[in-house]
């Protein structure tokens, strides 16, 4: 089945951080990966090569686990960005 | 002024295209843009940006044939956005479109000794991600930039 940009997006942010399973293959890439996991991001074990086409990830990403549903760049994330500043 | 990021199959950065209201203002070409593209990229401002368009027709006898037409769209044209997006598909390419609040962090990525893939994928990453994970990338960004500074003064 295949499931809208829209719909794919709503499925998890973890599945955008599939694109940064090589992170790690230079040393900078290593430093921002454990920089990154030091505040709690968990990113996908790192494995060297192509990372997931664009068009394959808004298919897959309908699998993925809803730990966190919430609609990048809603107006949510705005009013947060907003009170940041 | 939206800002597009051009990046190849393999996810070089081939270059970067400045719109306003559509309309094409400024490129930049990469030297692997140069290479790839920047030939044809330099034409579109006598040319237009040349895309191809298939016409379905169907024939008196039956059925259907399709023609291949090559149309160009002008760099000042409201469309021209739009018609390089188009045209980067068309030739396997890939475009990312930098939102004005994320522009820093494209610019620090762009400045980080980084493989390509890794560039690409963080970006992309990054341009989807929630305003918390944003933070997250801006202070990893920030981190190892420090830590670069320092590393290539020690050496």
């Amino acid at each position: 089945m295949i499931h809208t940009d829209y719909e794919s997006r709503n499925h998890g942010l973890e599945v955008d951080l599939r694109m940064v399973s090589c992170l790690g293959s230079t040393p900078v890439g290593a430093l921002l990966r454990e920089s990154l996991e030091a505040q709690g991001i968990k990113l996908p074990a790192f494995k060297e090569g192509v990372a997931v086409p664009v068009e394959r990830l808004e298919v897959v990403a309908v699998n993925e686990p809803e730990s966190d549903l919430r609609r990048p760049n809603s107006p949510f994330d705005l009013l947060l960005e907003a009170a940041s500043l | 002024m939206t800002h597009v990021l051009l990046f190849s199959e393999k996810h070089q950065q081939l270059g970067e295209f400045f719109f306003y209201e559509g309309a094409l203002e400024r490129s930049v070409v990469t030297p692997c843009g140069e290479s790839l593209c920047g030939e044809e990229i330099g034409l579109w401002r006598v040319a237009g940006i040349a895309l191809q368009k298939r016409s379905d027709r169907t024939l008196d006898q039956g059925g259907v044939t399709s023609d291949h037409l090559s149309t160009h769209v002008s760099i000042r044209s409201a469309d021209a956005a739009e018609a390089v997006r188009i045209w980067a598909r068309q030739h396997s390419y890939e475009t990312i479109d930098i939102p004005p609040r994320l522009l820093p962090l494209w610019e620090s990525l762009a400045h980080l000794d980084l493989a390509d893939e890794e560039r690409y994928g963080s970006f992309f990453a990054i341009r989807h991600a929630s305003h918390r994970h944003v933070l997250a990338w801006q202070q990893a960004i920030q981190e190892v930039m420090k830590k670069s500074t320092y590393l290539s003064a020690a050496v």
